[in-house]
């Protein structure tokens, strides 16, 4: 065995050699000029393609359609949701989970990039940590909405309160809107401590009321020596916080059901596993706004082909992981030989929510395969679509948790076979994907949603990388 | 009659010489992936540790005529399904190794000429994007294999992840004490660049607090549904006899390498770093052993008698006798 691996000397020569190999593509063009940079995303905030206003208003109309939806439930209660036990839940927490994973992306993967000093990050990482604060503030929405009695959510909040009463601690309820709390706090700091050396450059080129909101933002930013060495600590330091903070709080969202006896929810592996489907959402998201950001916002020049090319790579191996998590736990629900959990499983795979199962099975783990074909990775329209359906199918994954297992549980009494969703229900979802989108395009057009600062590092790194190459 | 607490040591001294000769390469494969600029400094090293395989090709053979020894669950078909046999564990367990075995084997001697062409540097990648899967599926089987399932009807999703992070983690930690032995003592005929030490050290402290992080899931859900069937066997670890071993692996492998690593100033000193490593090999030997044999506690305490010792030395004195030749055989030593 150890023959095998004779001529394996890492000599200087064979470095050389290798490292021939290693960079095909400049992540971005190295002769991209600063001021142009900075024209270029200035531009953005003034004018976008017409497509812009498009989106913008079919995500107001898709939104004015949610809230209309939520107006009429909470005017007749949420009998017109269908939502009656065992079935209480629905596709309200099921989005919420979509929405929190969503949230989950954006920013673990700028911090966790921004510390390990993967460059590509750059171009990309203020829209994905965008994204984070928005979908975390549209699964907020979930949460007073599946209550019905929406002026009762103060029940799960932890706050002192002068009559001693608490909400209780030993729920994971609990845990999840402290966490969440805590994730949307450091994430909006994040996203804002990250932004603050470009806003000041807004600043410096804007006029009216945008300069005034600039100059408030930019806390007076001037570039000093002594600014720039407390930013780089600062956000290192958020970084740092974030990346375990990130970890717990899916990992939290996960205990509402793991911590549970439900047999298809008590999981040891669901924190992981909701974790990598976190990611995975999130990652496909990414894909998604990649491709519209660059076409909208006439991009092309920083949202490279390498770095969507790179973004691909990672979303596929997470999904691996995921389908390994996956994999795992039907197993062990195999192995484990208990028949209320078999029955469960099978239900999923054979019942009433087969369609969903199976549509989870295809968008979900056979998709990502095509992910390895050249075309579909270069060609943006079709990466687009398949962005779009690995998305639909983490979407159905998060239903396929919930729905099916509240329909077989414990109980044959309790089972409820050929429920679904009312059009209410998926009438409030649709307006969820409108608020998101419509917070979203508000914020890239009033704020820079590539980091100027940062991408005029990698444009100097590039170069400096290039010519000690041409000298070695 | 050897008991089981003795017949557990060689299974987790079997665990032991596999996960390193796995890992090795599973390293390399991912520095490879990720473009890693100091692979090259680090994987032939890596991958020398591959020539343990055999070895413990040999010590699963051993453990397989066991039978009812290292298996003990054999018999109650009463709690498990039956086609759960020792000659369908023995079936898998051989056929894993076979795949496992030319796969890696493929790696190694791909890697070798991965710089000659462009195909074969291609080729290597398309071997190297395999081993990862390889490595997860087949250390699963293992996990489950070896330590889940000892118990029948104990059974965690968690627990292969949690295995596989801590033996990989483990790893890393004898990859640093071979490296810093080497360069300390003189024997490299090129030592990799001082850098090398930090960035194991990084992976160090990011695999401990992902070990922490398996341990403390599996553990929250467990002890929160408090289903008898579950929590029996992890209470009886963490608090019947082999409970001073529990949280001493936990000590070894989590809060002192963090406490220590979470310093940039430890991640740069190989002396520190390789005390550290230390800590989390003898953590994690100890964690096979109270996963094993606490499953089992008996009042003979792993380690203790003649046969514990003879079959550790004999094991280890063997592997270390094979590395030393396949590093010299790599030129990597004098």
């Amino acid at each position: 065995m150890s023959q095998m691996i004779n001529h394996d000397i890492p000599d200087d020569h064979e470095i050389q050699i290798e490292k021939k190999f290693i960079p095909k593509d400049l992540d971005i063009d190295k002769d991209i000029s600063w001021a142009r940079i900075n024209k270029d995303v200035l531009r953005s905030l003034d004018r976008p393609r017409p497509i812009f206003w498009v989106i913008f208003f079919a995500a107001l109309a898709l939104f004015s359609f949610g809230v209309y939806c939520e107006k009429y439930q909470y005017d007749n209660g949420l009998g017109v949701a269908d939502l009656n036990n065992p079935q209480v839940w629905g596709l309200y927490i099921a989005t919420f989970i979509f929405w929190i994973g969503m949230g989950h992306s954006g920013t673990l993967l700028s911090a966790l990039l921004h510390i390990i000093h993967a460059d590509w990050r750059k171009p990309i990482y203020r829209y994905a940590e965008a994204m984070t604060t928005f979908s975390l503030l549209t699964a907020a929405l979930f949460v007073l909405i599946h209550l019905g009695r929406v002026w009762q959510f103060y029940y799960v909040v932890a706050y002192p309160n002068e009559r001693w009463v608490w909400p209780n601690f030993s729920s994971p309820l609990v845990w999840d809107a402290t966490a969440i709390g805590t994730y949307l706090t450091s994430s909006l700091l994040f996203l804002y401590t990250g932004m603050v050396p470009d806003l000041a450059i807004c600043r410096d080129n804007a006029t009216g009321a945008r300069k005034k909101l600039y100059t408030f933002l930019s806390l007076g930013w001037q570039g000093t020596d002594r600014q720039w060495s407390t930013f780089r600590v600062t956000y290192m330091t958020l970084a740092c916080f974030l990346m375990p903070l990130a970890v717990s709080v899916h990992s939290i969202v996960s205990t509402d059901f793991a911590v549970s006896q439900n047999p298809g929810w008590h999981i040891t592996s669901f924190p992981p596993y909701f974790v990598a489907g976190a990611l995975y959402s999130g990652c496909a998201v990414i894909i998604t706004l990649f491709i519209l950001l660059r076409y909208v916002f006439r991009f092309e020049a920083y949202m490279t082909m390498p770095i969507l090319n790179k973004l691909i790579k990672m979303t596929f191996a997470i999904a691996m992981v995921w389908n390994y998590l996956n994999l795992i736990e039907y197993s062990t629900v195999w192995y484990g030989d208990n028949m209320i959990a078999k029955q469960q499983l099978l239900d999923k795979m054979t019942g009433t929510y087969a369609p969903v199962f199976w549509g989870m099975v295809f968008c979900s783990t056979v998709m990502p395969f095509t992910l390895l074909i050249r075309f579909v990775r270069t060609h943006l329209p079709t990466l687009m679509v398949v962005s779009l359906i690995l998305n639909f199918g983490m979407w159905l994954e998060r239903v396929q948790i919930i729905t099916p297992t509240f329909g077989h549980s414990q109980y044959p009494w309790t089972w409820t076979s050929g429920w679904w969703p009312s059009w209410v229900q998926f009438g409030i979802v649709a307006g969820s994907f409108g608020w998101f989108t419509m917070l979203f395009m508000l914020y890239c057009k009033i704020f820079p949603t590539i980091s100027m600062y940062e991408v005029k590092e990698m444009v100097h790194d590039q170069g400096k990388m290039l010519k000690a190459k041409k000298v070695a | 009659m050897i008991s089981f607490s003795s017949w557990s040591v060689l299974t987790v001294d079997f665990l032991i010489i596999l996960h390193l000769s796995l890992a090795g390469v599973m390293l390399a494969a991912l520095l490879h992936l990720v473009g890693a600029k100091w692979r090259f400094d680090i994987r032939a090293i890596s991958v020398s540790f591959f020539s343990l395989y055999p070895l413990a090709f040999i010590l699963l053979l051993i453990l397989l005529y066991g039978g009812k020894l290292t298996f003990p669950w054999v018999g109650s078909y009463g709690k498990l399904p039956t086609w759960n046999n020792l000659s369908f564990l023995a079936t898998r367990e051989i056929l894993g190794f076979i795949v496992v075995g030319i796969l890696y084997g493929s790696f190694v001697k791909l890697q070798a000429k991965a710089e000659s062409s462009p195909d074969a540097s291609h080729n290597f990648r398309w071997v190297a994007a395999l081993v990862p899967f390889a490595h997860v599926l087949f250390c699963t089987m293992v996990a489950w294999d070896f330590e889940m399932t000892l118990l029948p009807n104990w059974e965690s999703s968690m627990y292969s992840i949690y295995h596989f992070i801590s033996a990989f983690g483990m790893y890393l930690g004898v990859l640093v004490l071979t490296v810093f032995v080497l360069d300390k003592s003189g024997l490299f005929i090129k030592s990799p660049s001082p850098y090398v030490y930090n960035y194991i050290a990084q992976m160090m402290l990011g695999f401990s607090i992902l070990w922490v992080y398996t341990f403390f899931a599996q553990y929250l859900i467990i002890w929160y549904a408090n289903f008898g069937d579950e929590t029996d066997r992890i209470f009886l670890m963490q608090n019947g006899p082999y409970g001073h071993l529990f949280w001493t692996f936990f000590i070894m492998k989590f809060v002192f390498p963090f406490v220590m690593l979470v310093f940039p100033f430890n991640r740069h000193n190989p002396g520190a770093i390789a005390l550290i490593a230390c800590s989390i090999v003898t953590g994690t030997w100890i964690e096979r052993y109270t996963w094993i044999s606490g499953t089992y506690p008996t009042k003979h305490m792993p380690m203790t008698g003649i046969f514990d010792i003879g079959s550790t030395v004999l094991v280890f004195g063997i592997a270390y006798m094979i590395m030393r030749r396949s590093l010299k055989r790599n030129q990597l030593i004098r």
